[in-house]
């Protein structure tokens, strides 16, 4: 029952607009009084206080601070002549650039919607000059940014790492193959558009070409592998590990000449900002998980879903089914953040691997960022390039057969997840 | 005195930005620091990381107030922009009310909290109670930005936008 209210509240909030952070907390609130814990209400600003106070996710603002630089010191323009000099002469060329810069890119912003702010406005600009639509230019920048939470260093990744006390190092490596398949699969899908569209088509870069823009941009590309390496060898903390990359970055714009005091302060601002809300709200769901735990209802659903749904793939299609339609209306992290302290008993009850579970969480949320009525990805898009909202989302649909696949694969071959960190830090 | 609020309201957020951003940068600065000192020197700087930790929690906190006067925090409107001007209106007046109780809780529990959070923070050096006390300022000052949208959509419900062509 305490669920139910809780819910309840939550969703009959946001419907009336109000913030989530906001609703988050009325939402607890409201569930301590109706099960007579009134007088526990302190417990909402001490989870709000321990949730801040985290080490687990120091990481976080550091890590948010290294995409943000990125995009304020204008890495995202070379990287997006990188990828334009290595696959720009392929058929649908400017879509392919997009996927892949959206791919080196994701190594330093870590979240989607950075992704698509920094890479969007140079990848639409190019590609309507080259006579692609809005509509479609828009799409393939919103689904390209998929990429960006599965690459190290992933934002929401570190978020599930510190909800499921799993390593961020094993979350970091997991996300990889998904990651590139992600990739792959829309790179394959443009090329499967380009034989019944006709696409604009550009020259092949000379070698002279590439090496030059090779010189620029794989300069942004050791930003994430300063953050593997630094976390696998145990040299640095994840926290220390972002730190060092924003610092390479911030000696990047020093180099280039594109570092002023105006983009440090956007980058700093933006990254206060961010990191606040995702804080703010990961310390208002904590009363809830608190709320949750007290009232037992993890347990009880462990104890009572494992007898009406008795095969573990039908349970995960079930809960990917309901992320899918979850991700449709609420942010990702939220959901993540009231959802995986409910369902992660149910995981282990079911004898599915935590590491995967992210996965398929993360792949499974992510494709909200692109579903309408309320993706936000469509909706950055749509400011950056000027295309009407529905143009966008009727192009955006069609890419939803490679992602879908991707999710099918994932959820099946658990080993696509779990190969390389079982490889790199043995099973657990 | 409702345009002297709005003005320091404007002020204060300002001054917790300009805050919040330079204990990002401390904390940027300590952490590469510490790292170059282990690296150079074989020698790690041991307050570095409950200092990170503290600067951490204080720019979390300063930032919550400023999300809010940027209206930052994710809004839902699927619902609420089919509605007719006058019943979002009142919808807003409803949710605001919401959030005014919701901090008002909050900030009543800081009479429990604090004295509760007693304890130097080691290798920092003040008290526990210092990590939360930004935390309530802030939901204080949301309480004031949010009496001041509060005026504004009771003066838009009296006083009705014409619909454009009417």
């Amino acid at each position: 029952m305490t669920g139910i209210i809780l819910f309840s509240i939550f969703l009959g909030l946001i419907a009336l607009r109000t913030p989530i952070t906001m609703a988050i907390g009325l939402a607890v609130i409201g569930a301590l009084v109706m099960s007579g814990f009134d007088d526990m209400l302190w417990i909402v600003p001490m989870k709000v206080l321990e949730g801040a106070s985290n080490s687990a996710l120091l990481a976080i603002p550091f890590f948010v601070l290294a995409g943000n630089l990125m995009n304020a010191i204008g890495i995202t323009e070379r990287i997006f002549n990188l990828a334009n000099a290595l696959v720009g002469h392929f058929r649908a060329g400017l879509a392919q650039v997009n996927v892949l810069a959206s791919l080196m890119l994701a190594g330093g912003t870590g979240a989607a919607v950075a992704d698509i702010a920094g890479l969007g406005a140079v990848e639409i600009k190019a590609m309507r000059e080259r006579g692609y639509r809005a509509s479609f230019a828009s799409a393939i920048t919103v689904v390209s940014a998929i990429v960006a939470p599965f690459i190290p260093p992933s934002i929401p990744l570190v978020v599930y790492a510190f909800l499921s006390n799993t390593s961020v190092a094993r979350m970091f490596l997991a996300g990889i193959v998904p990651g590139l398949l992600v990739a792959v699969a829309l790179m394959l899908f443009n090329r499967v558009l380009a034989t019944r569209q006709e696409f604009p088509t550009q020259p092949k870069a000379s070698l002279g070409e590439i090496w030059r823009h090779v010189g620029s941009g794989a300069a942004a590309l050791i930003a994430p592998a300063i953050i593997m390496v630094g976390i696998l060898t145990g040299t640095t903390t994840a926290s220390e590990a972002g730190a060092l990359a924003s610092g390479y970055i911030l000696l990047l714009g020093a180099f280039f000449r594109t570092l002023t005091w105006a983009s440090l302060t956007k980058a700093l601002t933006e990254t206060v900002l961010i990191t606040s809300m995702i804080m703010i709200i990961i310390g208002f769901a904590g009363s809830v998980g608190w709320l949750l735990a007290i009232e037992q209802i993890p347990q009880d659903m462990a104890r009572a879903l494992p007898e009406m749904i008795d095969q573990r793939l039908i349970f995960m299609l079930v809960v990917m089914a309901l992320l899918l339609m979850l991700g449709c209306f609420i942010d990702g992290v939220t959901i993540k953040l009231l959802l995986v302290p409910i369902l992660l008993p149910l995981v282990d009850a079911y004898g599915i691997d935590r590491v995967h579970f992210g996965i398929v969480l993360q792949m499974s949320l992510i494709l909200g960022i692109a579903t309408p009525p309320l993706g936000i990805g469509l909706f950055v898009v749509s400011r950056i390039s000027g295309a009407p909202f529905e143009d966008i989302v009727r192009s955006t649909l069609p890419y939803f057969i490679p992602l879908l696949c991707v999710l099918t694969l994932l959820l099946l071959i658990p080993d696509l997840s779990l190969w390389l960190p079982n490889l790199v830090l043995g099973a657990e | 005195m409702w345009k002297a609020l709005e003005a320091a309201l404007a002020g204060l957020e300002r001054a917790f930005l300009f805050a919040a951003n330079g204990l990002l940068l401390g904390m940027l600065a300590i952490n590469i620091a510490n790292i170059l000192s282990r690296l150079f020197f074989d020698k790690g700087i041991i307050w570095v990381f409950p200092w990170t930790g503290v600067l951490f929690v204080w720019c979390i906190f300063l930032g919550f107030f400023v999300i809010y006067r940027r209206g930052q925090d994710i809004v839902i409107d699927v619902v609420t922009r089919r509605m007719a001007s006058r019943l979002r209106a009142a919808t807003e007046l409803v949710v605001i009310v919401a959030i005014l109780g919701l901090m008002g809780v909050v900030i009543a529990q800081a009479l429990v909290l604090v004295p509760r959070q007693v304890g130097v923070i080691d290798l920092v050096g003040i008290q526990r109670y210092w990590l939360s006390i930004p935390f309530f300022v802030s939901c204080a000052l949301i309480v004031l930005h949010f009496l001041v949208r509060l005026r504004q959509v009771i003066a838009e419900l009296r006083n009705p936008k014409p619909v454009a062509g009417l």
